[in-house]
């Protein structure tokens, strides 16, 4: 059983594509917690859920190819702007005209476009091993095509199309453990490939040959650097230094640009948010009550009520 | 001494009437504590300057009418507007823009400026606020009223009345803020407060009294809250019989604040609460500056080094010796164990020789060698009051030990004497995050002039009881309470009137771990061989003199030398060691022949184990490894000591050595007979135990491992 249910639930349509959504508790500002990438669904915030809801309204969704979304079969439909206009179709239709954003990995990306697009409805960002391309590449990780047959299919060469389809649960279980370092993570990482398994090789196939921003500035470093520049509500970054999908770098250069702060986790892997729950969780309580809580400029400009 | 000076200081004049202010630390964003005045000063806000001009900016300026403002003789200079002036005026000649307010009780002319200056104001902190909001306490409203008639008695509340002020000022404000304190043990806030309120008059004080004040309504005090638009936070004492609670609880929700009710407490809480007050202030504060770029980096529970914090007392240089046994014994047992020392100087020199490693913040402490020096002269010291007054300095201390602490998650807090730490952590229990054990070689404060002195009497008795209190109501905040010695070195006495025998009370609340020597004593018994070793040769009377590490020692040292100069004449082949300490310029000191002064000597144990005799003065470590190594000396207490008044003399007593002198009587020709007698004296001393390092040792790594 979960520790906490949804108080409502519901599903939004775009173009024929519904996407999944939960709302629990009450309480302004809503905290909007984003997919990643659809190789996750929402239960990934599980252990955030039930202790925010204690104090503010919390919003997630599906991200669609995986929970409860559909899974279309077209690439274009997983381009990354039909997910910013996911997140916003789900904030029409839950009554949230603004929201702070918590993303990780590729949702951290999500969470950097909303507040550059759409700032109006971002009151600030928590970025959780944010994939945005600024910082380094991984040092030390091998490079393989996505795209030709390979000879190998050791580690990385994992994360290739003809693997995928030939060995889907080889590519979750190596992906999902590479997402875990930290040693005795066996319940996050059988949760890992349990949600990854709710999808399907042709869906992370179709979300791989999406169109994206994201993507296309990965060789671009100056218009990255421009494009977090352009954020300008408060920004958290949260970090682990073991991460081996994106590296800490990123994040910390991530915060630089944007003129947030930032905490790096020594010894954590991709996804302090169910390895590190508590620190994740103090974290971003502090972050929000910094802005938002009772003693704040903020709280008081936008007649946010005592929290 | 204060526990932190200002960087910068001055005056600004208005119409006539000089303010003084003080300028701490350059953090942003500026704090200005502001005056409760003319009745006290800006000393009020001593526990909280060193911590918050640790994080931020903290200005703070005399009222017109106390401190080293000036004290106008007309009622409209203390009116509302020419503090509301003044306040403008100090933040122009400090540069200051924008700031945090902190006002303890005066808040009706804080609002008054947060509404209309409100591009001045960042966020207020208002402690006990004093409006119209709810009436007077109904302990005086009857004497308010009939303030200026005069009466046949004056008990009790009645004191509040405008002839009793002119008559006995010091009465009326004795009286009253014993009542501000009704937290028990506050008998060093009542004194600070009281002194400050002699430094101004009642003049003064009615005419403040007769000045324009506003608001004077409940609907004027309403419609000036709502006006307030910044951020404010409202802590309140649920006793405070000055301010109700209910001012303060209206205060915070016209307008829009936080109410912090702190339960139990009166109405000074800045001195009697200033951990919690400091930490409040911080977190506000902390709240309106958000989104400062910075890094921070936390590391998982699983991939942390062990690592200690050793706390050693930097009053004397014994205890770092024995601490560093300790440590030793504790690598012993447990090799993977780092330890970050806490200490000041001189105690890091210690450290810095024997390759330890210092916290990087060590420096930041407010020195507490400085303070005992400057409480010191002609051999007197008198500990306990000089340990009383260090209340600015052990708050400031803590308030760092808390930060540190914070930021570093150690595995264990070890404190020999760490007085601040023990005091306050009691104080704050919530405060405690890791395994905490306390050492100490004393228990109880024990008067020096109990028939001359009662007040020495009733305040080292409360200081006990206090003590006695916290141990009792916290008895797992210490996870370990160890005694340096045995439960028959402490002193057969109560604690004071009325309270326990100091002996029998340990023997539940201590564990005794037998006297801590930094070396083995059977390995310093060869005294031929070692003074052959030690290069000093034999065929002579070879003294030593020794007062340990602060400066106190300076006129011992010069009436030895006298003696020594005196002895020469009888026995003219003696010669004499004068180790002076490091505080101590041997040059300060005459020249005798045979005499060799020394500021400091690498493990002044061998030495000493060298001696024909000795006289030194009564610290506990010198003296007992004079025990251990089975040389004659004499010991010389310092005047108004206690700890070497009382818990030495005890101790040694309790092993034989028995020759004391005391200060007064100590003449040059004093010196010279008792160093007579002691050359070639034999000595009847109890053995020092060998294994007392190891014996804490592992009391301490059971903390650590199973």
């Amino acid at each position: 059983m979960r520790a906490r249910y949804p108080d409502e639930e519901g599903y939004v349509e775009r173009g024929g594509v519904r996407t999944f959504y939960e709302v629990y508790g009450s309480g302004d500002p809503t905290v909007l917690f984003l997919p990643a990438w659809a190789i996750l669904h929402s239960r990934m915030w599980k252990s955030q859920i039930p202790y925010f809801a204690r104090y503010q309204r919390i919003v997630t969704f599906d991200p669609r190819g995986n929970g409860k979304s559909d899974r279309p079969p077209d690439p274009a439909a997983y381009a990354d702007t039909e997910y910013v206009e996911d997140a916003l179709a789900v904030m029409d239709v839950t009554g949230t005209e603004r929201a702070i954003l918590v993303g990780l990995s590729f949702g951290g990306w999500l969470a950097a476009r909303l507040a550059v697009d759409h700032p109006n409805r971002i009151l600030a960002v928590a970025l959780i091993g944010p994939a945005i391309p600024v910082g380094q590449s991984l040092p030390g990780r091998k490079r393989y095509s996505f795209d030709d047959v390979l000879e190998t299919e050791e580690g990385w060469a994992k994360y290739n199309r003809h693997y995928w389809r030939k060995d889907y649960r080889g590519f979750v279980e190596f992906f999902i453990g590479e997402m875990f370092p930290e040693p005795h993570s066996t319940k996050q990482i059988e949760d890992g490939v349990t949600w990854g398994l709710e999808t399907t090789a042709d869906v992370l196939t179709a979300t791989r040959d999406a169109p994206s921003l994201q993507r296309s500035l990965m060789d671009r470093p100056d218009e990255a650097a421009e494009f977090c520049r352009r954020i300008r509500c408060p920004v958290m970054v949260i970090h682990g230094d073991q991460d081996r999908q994106v590296s800490y770098t990123r994040g910390v250069e991530t915060a630089r640009l944007t003129g947030g702060e930032v905490v790096i986790i020594h010894g954590a892997g991709h996804h302090p948010p169910s390895r590190e729950p508590v620190k994740t969780n103090l974290l971003l309580r502090a972050f929000i009550d910094r802005l938002y809580g009772p003693w704040s400029n903020l709280g008081r400009n936008i007649g946010i009520a005592g929290m | 001494m204060r526990a932190r000076y200002p960087d910068h200081e001055g005056y600004v004049e208005r119409d006539g009437v000089r303010t003084f202010y003080e300028v701490f630390g350059s953090g942003k964003p500026t704090i200005v504590l502001l005056p409760s005045s003319p009745i006290i000063h800006s000393q009020q806000w001593k526990a909280q300057v060193p911590y918050l001009a640790r994080h931020f900016r903290v200005v703070i300026f005399d009222g017109r009418g106390n401190g080293r403002s000036d004290r106008p003789e007309i009622s409209e200079a203390y009116a509302d507007q020419a503090i509301i002036g003044d306040t403008l005026q100090v933040m122009d000649a400090t540069g200051t823009e924008r700031a945090v307010f902190v006002i303890l009780c005066h808040a009706w002319w804080v609002l008054d400026l947060a509404a209309t200056y409100p591009e001045r104001v960042l966020g207020l902190v208002a402690i006990a606020p004093g409006t119209p909001l709810a009436p007077i306490h109904s302990n005086r409203a009857q004497y308010v009223a009939r303030f200026d008639e005069p009466r046949g008695d004056y008990e009790g509340w009645a004191k509040t009345n405008r002839h009793y002020w002119l008559q006995d000022w010091r009465g009326f404000v004795s009286f009253f803020f014993d009542r501000m304190l009704p937290e028990p043990h506050s008998t060093k806030q009542l004194e600070d407060i009281v002194g400050w309120c002699m430094e101004t008059t009642p003049e003064t004080m009615l005419l403040n009294r007769a000045a324009a004040h506003f608001p004077k309504t409940k609907e004027e005090a309403e419609e000036l809250c709502r006006k307030v638009r910044c951020p404010v936070l409202v802590i309140h004492g649920d006793l405070d019989e000055c301010q109700q609670p209910a001012k303060g609880e209206a205060f915070a929700k016209l307008t829009g604040g936080k109410l912090v009710m702190l339960e139990g407490a009166g109405h000074m809480t800045p001195g009697r609460d200033p951990v919690k007050v400091n930490l409040l202030t911080k977190e506000f504060v902390d709240t309106l500056t958000a989104l400062q770029p910075r890094e921070v980096r936390w590391t998982r529970a699983m991939g942390r080094r062990k690592r200690a914090l050793f706390v050693s007392s930097s009053i004397g240089l014994g205890h770092i010796q024995r601490d560093l046994a300790i440590a030793r014994e504790l690598r012993a047992l447990i090799p993977d164990l780092e330890i970050d020392w806490w200490a000041q100087h001189p105690v890091t020199e210690v450290l810095n020789a024997a390759g330890e490693r210092i916290h990087p913040q060590n420096h930041l402490q407010a020195l507490e060698s400085a303070h005992w020096e400057e409480e010191a002269s002609q051999h007197e010291l008198h500990a306990f009051y000089a340990f009383r007054r260090m209340d600015e300095i052990f708050v400031a201390n803590f308030m760092l030990f808390h930060d540190i602490t914070r930021e570093t998650p150690y595995d264990i807090w070890i404190g020999d004497e760490s007085w601040e730490v023990d005091y306050f952590l009691h104080e704050n229990p919530e405060l405690k995050t890791a395994p905490y054990v306390w050492l100490t070689d004393v228990i109880g404060f024990l008067p020096v002039d109990p028939d001359g002195d009662p007040r020495e009497v009733t305040l080292c008795a409360d200081y006990n009881a206090e003590m006695i209190e916290q141990r009792a109501r916290y008895p797992r905040l210490r996870d370990l309470s160890l005694y340096i010695g045995e439960y028959d070195e402490l002193p057969d006495a109560a604690f004071g009137p009325g309270l326990p025998n100091i002996r029998e009370w340990a023997r539940t609340w201590y564990k005794p771990v037998g006297y801590v020597l930094p070396f083995d004593p059977l390995q310093y018994r060869d005294q031929k061989g070692l003074r052959q070793r030690l290069g000093y040769g034999n065929g002579y009377p070879l003294l030593f003199a020794a007062v340990g590490g602060t400066g106190v020692g300076r006129n011992l040292l010069q009436r030895v030398i006298d003696g020594f100069g005196q002895l020469r004449e009888t026995m003219p082949d003696a010669r004499m060691v004068m180790v002076t300490g490091p505080r101590i310029e041997p040059d300060e000191l005459p020249d005798v022949q045979g005499l060799e002064k020394l500021s400091y000597v690498h493990n002044l144990f061998e030495h000493l184990a060298c001696a024909d005799a000795a006289i030194v003065q009564s610290g506990l470590s010198t003296t007992m490894e004079l025990v251990a190594t089975r040389r004659p000396f004499a010991d010389v207490p310092l005047r108004k000591h206690w700890e070497q008044q009382h818990h030495v003399g005890f101790r040694l007593r309790h092993y034989g050595a028995t020759n004391r002198l005391e200060y007064a009587e100590l003449s040059p020709g004093r010196v010279a007979e008792t160093l007579q007698q002691l050359v070639g004296s034999r000595v009847n001393y109890r053995e020092v135990p060998r294994d007392s390092a190891r014996r804490a040792a592992q009391q301490i790594a059971r903390l650590l491992s199973r």
